[in-house]
């Protein structure tokens, strides 16, 4: 009878539900609505709009360095890895002692024994180009190869053991280290902001029709682009990036195929661990104040930018970081509806959630194990 | 053998007796054969970690001072103090959880009568009503928030009243609330700084909203236009794209209200670099910006010029007492902080209405309102409120890298 029963109900139609209309007619007008708005912004003051879309870019490719680290990672074997923003944290840590102190520091406990290898890095904005260029460079260098070292170490320890047991195993995992770095960073510098000198070239860019565009901002760009290229053409183009890319697809058959799967994805976070050291370096020398705490709410606005790309994929790291930089941006200007600098978390993470619920992979699609 | 063990014996009591400060350990024992001194204990409460750990610890240090001074003495009854924390070294500041059981702590221990604290208005809003029902007085050294005493510009809906559960008073404060700060600041900008408009800044906290709404308040009574009023996030990276709005305004000053260990110097440094430099936009900060702490967060130079109220003394302008209480506390821990002086002011007035009462909580809080002393920054008598009867706001400027004093001034009454 049951059977019967079954097999005479008709098939359902594939109707989309009216509620699902609304939604996207509601969509649609926010959409409208939210441009209209800005272009009427733009119109009334076109060089603040300008300025304030500059300052965006800036500040979201920090964003954008961050969440390549987190999507690299969870492209590969699924794991949102929690400790990134904390690791990016140290490397501006290492910034701070590298040009404050002048030397490369290794934190260990207790904080008397700061390991210090004396580079005569120490500069300030005084300093002369050459000395200034010198600590930028030595900055960059050490805080990426410190990073990679802790996250590559943090996989080894942590992730790998881990790797076949329930995903959330390794998510808590990747929380201890979190709070484990945090904790190292309190010890090593303390709780109070580091402020570390302005060593970037000062001044204006470009100062035309009331647009300015700082030297900082414009060397943030000057590091980052090369970094992302030569990210992309890694993956894109070598040997190793297409091992990358078949473990991230199966690893498995990557690993019958002769792919060395662990080396592979120690590899993966080393490359995120550098990303997050550069970071980590940019962030301390342009903003010029890093804090221990600092890594967990950047780290969270990456991984957001991260999801609102497409989590595990390059492209839509970038975008999602220099989108999520340029609303912050656009808001805190109260080019958005008027609201304001008072409600910038909030219109940040709305427009997740709207995004989340028309585009659920993300503006530029998921590209991960599952989702491909 | 024995007369050599006895003369070792002697020479380490002799030696205990000099670490220890011989002169105190004398008077110590003379004090404890008077017999029926009654031991109360009174505890103080501040963040020990973080961004304001330097002043709190000093602040703790003059308190112990001052009581050795006084042979931990006052009427019938012999005086115990305790120094408790109230942050946690992961948050850098003062914890709401850490506050509560502080409070819960204090009000399970009968011996202790009295709580020098908060240092932190946030965190007397947790404390104060545990304590009210337990009877336990506060006197807090350095909270400023208009609603914890009175209804003014600043204060929320139900302040005070939510704070005394019982419907008796068992708080009060040594410094000026914020609505004379508003009120100050209000009037010296318009008329000292020559400013026409004004935007207003908060750090979204109950304090730097409280202070910079009673601003807000007292700038339109005195016919200050407001741009524009917005909150700022701890957390953000930067503040430029907020700083072009300010710019935009055409402001020619900004009052920022609000504590500096939420990346007040970025704020400070952001402000500088695109709205211009505190001669050409005039910047007025409200006491939780006062902090030797800022010049090194923002940079000397971006702090330059910058003016600060603060509910304390001229260091200078203290009294013959507290000038030489001060050059005790600098001598023995460091140049005297803002708040150091009004921490011993704190216990002075809680020592005042210990001395009157019959030594038991009730009887503390019975007088804790009426108590008078002649304190290390002066006399001081609380109004019905339990706010100083004086109340007054001095101005600072940031000058090479410190904060000089310039003017005081008397609230409007």
């Amino acid at each position: 009878v049951a059977t019967a029963e079954t097999t005479a109900r008709p098939l359902p139609t594939r109707r989309i539900p009216v509620s699902q209309w609304l939604l996207w007619i509601f969509g649609a007008i926010l959409l409208i609505a939210t441009f209209g708005w800005l272009l009427k912004e733009f119109i009334g003051s076109p060089s603040r709009f300008i300025e304030v879309g500059l300052i965006g870019v800036t500040n979201g490719s920090i964003y954008a360095l961050v969440a390549l680290g987190y999507t690299l990672v969870y492209g590969i074997i699924e794991l949102i890895n929690f400790a990134h923003g904390d690791n990016f944290m140290i490397g501006s840590f290492e910034t701070h002692s590298i040009v404050t102190e002048g030397a490369f520091q290794l934190p260990l406990y207790p904080t008397t024994l700061v390991l210090g290898i004396p580079l005569g890095t120490t500069a300030v904005a005084a300093s002369s180009g050459a000395q200034r260029a010198y600590s930028i460079a030595m900055a960059l260098f050490f805080s990426m190869l410190l990073c990679m070292t802790i996250n590559v170490t943090i996989e080894r320890l942590g992730y790998k053991p881990l790797r076949n047991q329930p995903r959330l195993a390794p998510l808590i995992t990747a929380i201890g280290f979190s709070f484990l770095l945090q904790n190292i960073a309190l010890i090593w510098k303390n709780a109070s902001p580091q402020p570390v000198p302005d060593i970037f070239p000062q001044g204006n860019l470009i100062s035309t029709h009331g647009v300015t565009y700082d030297w900082g901002a414009f060397i943030v760009i000057v590091i980052t682009i090369p970094l992302l290229l030569l990210l992309s053409w890694l993956v894109r183009a070598t040997k190793a990036g297409k091992a990358m890319r078949a473990t991230a697809q199966d690893q498995d058959a990557a690993g019958m195929m002769g792919i060395n799967v662990d080396r592979t994805i120690s590899f993966t976070f080393a490359l995120g661990g550098a990303l997050a050291g550069a970071a980590g370096a940019i962030y301390a020398m342009y903003i010029g104040n890093t804090k221990f705490d600092l890594g967990f709410r950047l780290g969270l606005f990456a991984f957001t930018a991260a999801v609102l790309g497409g989590i595990g994929n390059l492209n839509g790291a970038v975008l999602g970081g220099i989108l999520l930089g340029e609303i912050a941006a656009l808001n805190d200007a109260g080019f958005l509806f008027n609201l304001g600098a008072r409600w910038t978390n909030t219109v940040i993470f709305s427009i997740l959630i709207l995004i989340l619920v028309f585009k659920p992979s993300g503006l530029l699609g998921e590209q991960t194990p599952e989702g491909q | 053998v024995l007369s050599v063990l006895v003369v070792l014996v002697g020479a380490l009591a002799l030696l205990a007796a000099g670490c220890g400060g011989g002169e105190e350990a004398a008077t110590g024992t003379a004090g404890g054969t008077g017999g029926e001194a009654k031991t109360v204990k009174i505890v103080s409460d501040l963040p020990l970690q973080g961004s304001s750990a330097a002043q709190t610890e000093q602040m703790n240090n003059a308190t112990k001072l001052y009581l050795q001074e006084i042979g931990n003495k006052v009427g019938g009854y012999t005086i115990q103090f305790e120094a408790f924390d109230d942050s946690t070294a992961a948050k850098g500041a003062w914890d709401e959880a850490t506050c509560a059981a502080n409070a819960r702590k204090y009000v399970e221990d009968e011996t202790i009568i009295g709580v020098l604290g908060t240092f932190n208005s946030g965190c007397a809003k947790i404390e104060v009503p545990i304590a009210n029902e337990a009877s336990l007085a506060y006197v807090s050294p350095a909270n400023t928030a208009v609603g914890l005493t009175h209804v003014g510009p600043g204060s929320e809906p139900g302040e005070p009243e939510k704070y005394y559960p019982s419907g008796t008073r068992n708080y009060a404060r040594v410094v000026t609330p914020d609505d004379v700060q508003g009120q100050i600041d209000a009037s010296y900008m318009k008329d000292k700084l020559g400013v026409t408009k004004v935007f207003i800044l908060d750090d979204k906290d109950a304090y730097g909203k409280g202070v910079a709404d009673a601003f807000e308040q007292a700038a339109k009574d005195v016919g200050l236009e407001v741009a524009g009023h917005e909150g700022w996030d701890a957390n953000a990276q930067n503040y430029k794209a907020l700083m072009t709005q300010i710019k935009s305004t055409g402001a020619d000053g900004i009052f920022i209200g609000g504590i500096s260990c939420f990346n007040g110097g970025q704020l400070v440094k952001d402000k500088v670099a695109v709205v211009g430099d505190n001669d050409t936009v005039k910047t007025v900060v409200s006491d939780g910006f006062v902090q030797a702490s800022l010049f090194d967060e923002a940079g000397a130079d971006n702090v330059e010029g910058i003016y600060g109220s603060a509910p304390t003394l001229n260091p200078d302008d203290l009294p013959g007492a507290g000038k030489e209480f001060n050059a005790k506390v600098e001598q023995q821990f460091g140049k005297p902080e803002v708040y150091t002086a009004y921490a011993v002011a704190a216990l002075q007035m809680m020592l005042a209405a210990l001395e009157n009462s019959d030594g038991t909580r009730q009887g503390v809080v019975e007088n804790l309102l009426s108590a008078q002393a002649d304190t290390v920054v002066g006399p001081i008598k609380f109004d019905e409120n339990g706010d100083p009867a004086d109340k007054f706001e001095s101005i600072f400027q940031g000058k090479g890298g410190n904060w000089t004093f310039v003017e005081q001034f008397a609230a409007a009454s």
